[in-house]
């Protein structure tokens, strides 16, 4: 392989071999890369990620270093196969957070805005946001676990706010 | 029976639990799931609880234009990214309802007995205006030395028949009358309304005919009308389209001027000495192989102000095209502009920009889109009036999705904080 790979550590001593082309995704290991704190031989600790967690957020990376090498190759792909190269990244996205639990998306995304990957915490957010559709309030705390500290007329308050989205 | 194991499992998935508390989630991390929410997903959230509410707040409101269409003359809005209708009857609107413009969640509605009002869609408050039936009487301007004017309702409504205009002369006899029908709120509409929903200002504009120009602004007590005493045809200067932001209403006059009127003091003037585009008319020879069909004016959150042409060119195929053009003052030239910003997009008509969505929603709307409707493109073609979507970028048109049912025609709007 031709890229340097890089060792990084979770927070529960877990170590993973990664690409350094895809670890740059993490804009936080990117700096780090950057100023040159990365020692070869020595795993980069990542004091608020578990190993499982971490697992996630390289298969995350390693697909989507895959696909920006692609593009470059390709930049003068039809708009057929622009398309279809979107639409195979749309799947594998709805793949990967398919069977995700919600406990693990609420991880993953303090993982993804931790290391700082921009597009993993859209994912993640609008995964959430998925889960939420069509939903009452109610519902929405009991999906979350969410304790209702409204009282009774406040609550009427910020729902007389508006009217009909509750119609 | 729970082994211990099992026991070990439940209080580790407990504390798991504890940890993540979903309330407590940061609040930009909140902030970004909440914007993610669709219109209505959006309006119910911020009942959650209390950290929700807080956050909710400060949140972009959701941001992308729906459809209004109206199956017969009855209206609805259409949530094109949910794909659901909501009926007149959902909303807390009459059946006798026709749109004119909107801004944020306000509505400015006319009804077939020429009742003029705005309508909250999120609270379903309704403000009616004054009335159109006592006289509207000239302003004091340089746009015209007018005539008394008024409306009529008609007692014939069932013939599509919504009343008369009449303007009368120097000695109180009507010199003027026209029909007035549905046709005021059709494709030759041009209206707008801007409000400010914090501290509730509003002013409502609409121009009647092309020549008459009524504006209203709340705390007045009646119209006034900007512009009467009808000319021989060439004489006549009207008004092609109107446009409202920060306190000034833009006119984009029949002979290619921007007028500027001022509504920021007690009476609202039309500024002479501060308006840029004062002496810089607006002039499109088409190619040999175009005609251009409609002129409209946006203005951007900058504050300049857009011309968009909407054409037909007949070069190697037949196609339809939208141009924009922008000040250049420079050279003290329109100048065609391929673009309109990273963050802007149009609905044709509309007046001012709106914020592009950040996320897909679909249909082809993005930064630098125009939404329109088929009216905006083929004059006088009698089939239903379908939306559509421009991208000014690569010049094609996405069309939306048809319905299951038959529809006499559609428009845009954009729901939301703008």
């Amino acid at each position: 392989m031709s890229s340097n790979m890089i060792m990084l550590k979770s927070s529960d001593g877990a170590s993973f071999e990664i690409e350094e082309a895809a670890a740059r995704k993490s804009k936080i290991i990117a700096n780090m890369i950057e100023v040159e704190c990365v020692d070869e031989d020595k795993a980069i600790p990542l004091q608020n990620v578990t190993g499982n967690i971490l697992a996630l957020v390289i298969e995350y990376c390693n697909k989507h270093i895959v696909d920006d090498d692609d593009d470059v190759a390709t930049e003068e792909a039809s708009e057929e196969e622009e398309e279809a190269k979107k639409k195979k990244v749309d799947d594998w996205e709805a793949e990967f957070m398919n069977s995700m639990s919600l406990e693990t998306m609420f991880e993953l995304l303090l993982a993804a805005n931790y290391l700082n990957i921009k597009s993993l915490i859209d994912l993640v957010c609008q995964t959430i946001a998925n889960n939420i559709k069509d939903k009452t309030p109610e519902e929405v705390r009991k999906i979350f676990s969410i304790e209702n500290d409204f009282t009774p007329e406040e609550e009427e308050e910020i729902r007389k706010e508006n009217a009909w989205a509750f119609g | 029976m729970d082994t211990p194991n099992d026991l070990l499992t439940e209080e580790k998935r407990r504390e798991v639990y504890e940890n993540q508390d979903w309330a407590k989630l940061s609040p930009d991390l909140l902030r970004k799931i909440l914007e993610s929410l669709s219109y209505i997903d959006f309006y119910r959230a911020k009942t959650v609880c209390s950290d929700w509410y807080t956050v909710w707040k400060t949140c972009l409101k959701p941001l992308y234009p729906w459809h209004i269409i109206y199956q017969d003359d009855s209206l609805m809005l259409f949530d094109p990214r949910e794909d659901k209708l909501y009926t007149t009857k959902v909303i807390g609107l009459s059946d006798d309802s026709y749109f004119m413009a909107s801004s944020g969640n306000w509505l400015l509605i006319v009804d077939s007995c020429l009742d003029f009002y705005i309508f909250n869609l999120v609270t379903r408050e309704r403000i009616n205006l004054p009335s159109m039936e006592s006289s509207i009487h000239r302003s004091k301007s340089s746009l015209g030395d007018g005539h008394t004017v008024r409306f009529e309702r008609s007692d014939y409504r069932e013939y599509g028949e919504w009343g008369h205009f009449v303007e009368y002369g120097h000695f109180e006899e009507p010199c003027r009358k026209d029909h007035v029908s549905e046709d005021i709120v059709g494709c030759k509409r041009s209206a707008v309304l801007w409000i400010d929903e914090r501290t509730g200002d509003y002013v409502v504009a609409w121009i009647f005919n092309k020549h008459y120009l009524f504006t209203y602004k709340n705390g007045d007590d009646s119209w006034r009308n900007w512009n009467s005493n009808w000319k021989s045809k060439r004489t006549n200067l009207g008004y092609l389209d109107l446009a409202y932001l920060n306190n000034k209403l833009y006119l984009y006059t029949t002979n290619d001027y921007i007028k500027i009127i001022d509504f920021s003091g007690d009476f609202p003037k039309e500024e002479i000495g501060n308006n840029p585009y004062q002496d810089l008319p607006f002039h499109y020879v088409p190619q040999e192989c175009e005609d251009y069909w409609k002129t409209r004016i946006a203005i951007q959150k900058s504050g300049e102000v857009l011309i968009i042409l909407s054409l037909f060119e007949f070069l190697h195929e037949e196609r339809c095209l939208f141009y924009i053009f922008k000040m250049n003052f420079e050279s003290g030239e329109w100048e065609r502009v391929d673009s309109i910003g990273d963050d802007e997009m149009l609905i044709f008509g509309h007046g001012v920009t709106i914020r592009a969505p950040v996320q897909d929603v679909g249909d082809g709307i993005k930064n630098g889109s125009i939404c329109f409707v088929k009216d905006d493109l083929w004059p006088g073609y009698k089939s239903p009036s379908y939306c559509g979507v421009f991208d000014l970028a690569t010049s094609r048109i996405n069309w939306s999705k048809k319905f299951c049912f038959d529809i006499t025609k559609s428009q845009w709007f954009a729901p939301g904080f703008a």
